[in-house]
């Protein structure tokens, strides 16, 4: 279980990006953080994530705090990442992205093959395309291939930044479609995206995120008044 | 039957092409940091130098055998370059313009001390097979430049095999294109850009004990191989080394006819020439597109 108390970052000395955000994830479940553009969502995953120094507050996995830590490490205790924007190694192959994928396994040979193994059965589109420059795929491929390449460290919770970004309805259906597998196979997800009605039926909990502020969250189905309001006008404006 | 002229630029172009694979070594160390760290390293032709010094140094007080020195040069060049980025580079690698400042300061700082322990006097070592040539029917082949021209071909082949096929090699290879991205894979980039530099001074450790046995030097000719690793840069891009070898080629071919016909001493204008032909006609360098530079 990832747990974040009263988490605040400020990108410049006064400025807030998020405010006190406190949740948390339970194990084994998707939990999903909606908001608008500019509420702060990437900033949290990637203050979970290791990539931005947190001002206060706290980040613990399993009990273990891991908000000391840099992104690297952060990795060893089992944080996976799938980032907003497109970061795969264009110049390398599909396997090497992946065999990268699994550095910390990198003096466990047999291990690393099976979990490569493992990865790839999961993502069938990328067992074709192994010897393929990551640059030449697909967008939509390129995004499998980070969500695999995540896979490879064998993360006790997976954070995903916008998983739909960039991509197209078709993409987006087959994206959440690997979520739904990697829910399957048991693991915890931490869902951020703009794609609310996606986000929605995939999550079983979720948290709303305005202004840098925690609105408001829990299981999906016991979610009512103004929060459950709140995002019914959000997926009426995502429709219309 | 050969004229007299023939073989001489037949034998130019065997010397030049001879040439041409240290000086591919020369540039691979800047392209190196370049690639992996963003830092431009002004200082790169001042540690070349100063492995010259510490071969040259190391064969005349202990007595060594020369390719024996070059071996030890190595690691001690790659430590000094791995002090020099801990004390002076890292931190502040976060900006593109203060890195240039402090290896600028780093290059004058080698050349007040090479000067204050060698003085300015040209400096070169003389070995056993010196004079010693291997002769092909009219052409001789001088074997120190042989030797030069198999050892940087065997270094830059390894270092081609190390980036593509250990964890390592691509670790490095993957801070190059996308340091955050690497680092949410668990790779340490910091320690990935330590070692990028320790290995960097390694490989103009190699060339500068190479260049001891070929050339003459002096502790202020740092910044005509910086020049000349600029130049094989513009020609192949920073990601390929078979390219750079390519370019390395070219670069000495181009010095040695161009020194021929013009007088030795426009050596270096020949250089400058190139590399500003390059920049005007050919931006992305001769095999590239400027989009696809790597490691």
């Amino acid at each position: 279980m990832l747990k974040v108390e009263n988490l605040t970052v400020e990108y410049r000395r006064d400025i807030e990006i998020l405010k006190n955000v406190s949740l948390i994830v339970p194990e084994n479940k998707v939990t999903a953080v909606i908001g608008p553009n500019g509420a702060g969502k990437s900033t949290l995953v990637k203050a979970i994530a290791g990539l931005i120094k947190p001002k206060k507050g706290s980040i613990t996995l399993d009990g273990v705090r891991i908000d000391g830590t840099s992104a690297d490490e952060r990795v060893k205790q089992g944080v996976g990442v799938v980032l907003q924007r497109r970061s795969v190694f264009p110049q390398m192959t599909v396997k090497d992205n992946l065999i990268l994928g699994g550095w910390r396994l990198r003096g466990e040979k047999k291990v690393l093959e099976e979990v490569l193994n493992q990865v790839l059965e999961m993502f069938p589109d990328l067992k074709q395309r192994l010897d393929l420059k990551a640059g030449s795929l697909s967008g939509g491929l390129q995004r499998m291939l980070e969500i695999a390449r995540a896979m490879m460290s064998r993360p006790k919770i997976l954070l995903m930044d916008e998983p739909s970004a960039g991509l197209s309805p078709l993409m987006v259906k087959h994206v959440y479609r690997q979520i739904d597998i990697l829910k399957k196979n048991q693991l915890t997800i931490f869902l951020v995206d703009q794609n609310i009605r996606q986000c929605m039926e995939a999550a079983d909990y979720v948290y709303v995120l305005e202004l840098g502020e925690v609105k408001g969250g829990g299981r999906k189905e016991e979610i009512s008044g103004s929060l459950s309001d709140l995002i019914k006008v959000w997926l009426y404006l995502e429709q219309s | 039957m050969l004229s007299g002229a023939e073989i001489t630029y037949v034998q130019l172009f065997l010397g030049a092409l001879l040439l041409g694979g240290l000086y591919a070594l020369v540039a691979v160390g800047l392209a190196l940091i370049f690639g992996v760290m963003r830092i431009l390293n002004i200082a790169h032709g001042e540690f070349i130098i100063l492995s010259a010094y510490i071969t040259y140094w190391l064969s005349q007080t202990y007595r060594l055998d020369p390719l024996l020195t070059i071996i030890l040069t190595i690691p001690i060049a790659s430590l000094v370059g791995f002090v020099t980025y801990s004390a002076v580079i890292r931190g502040v690698t976060k900006s593109f313009d203060a890195p240039i400042v402090s290896s600028f300061g780093i290059l004058l700082i080698l050349q007040a001390g090479m000067l204050i322990a060698w003085s300015g006097d040209p400096r070169s070592i003389v070995t056993p097979f010196t004079a010693d040539s291997l002769v092909l029917g009219p052409y001789l082949l001088p074997l120190v430049r042989l030797i030069a021209f198999v050892v940087s071909v065997l270094a830059l082949t390894s270092l081609h095999v190390f980036l593509n096929n250990t964890h390592l090699g691509r670790a490095v290879k993957a801070v190059s294109q996308d340091s955050e991205a690497a680092s949410t894979l668990g790779i340490p980039v910091s320690r990935i850009q330590s070692l990028t530099f320790a290995l960097s001074t390694g490989l103009a450790g190699l060339a500068g004990g190479l260049l001891s046995l070929l050339l003459s030097f002096t502790p202020t000719l740092g910044p005509e191989y910086l020049l000349k690793a600029f130049v094989i840069l513009a020609l192949s891009g920073i990601g390929n080394i078979p390219a750079l070898l390519i370019g390395g080629l070219v670069l000495s071919i181009g010095e040695t006819y161009g020194s021929f016909f013009l007088g030795s001493g426009l050596r270096n204008v020949v250089a400058y020439i190139m590399l500003v032909l390059i920049l005007l006609l050919r931006p992305a360098g001769l095999f590239g597109n400027l989009k696809e530079r790597e490691v």
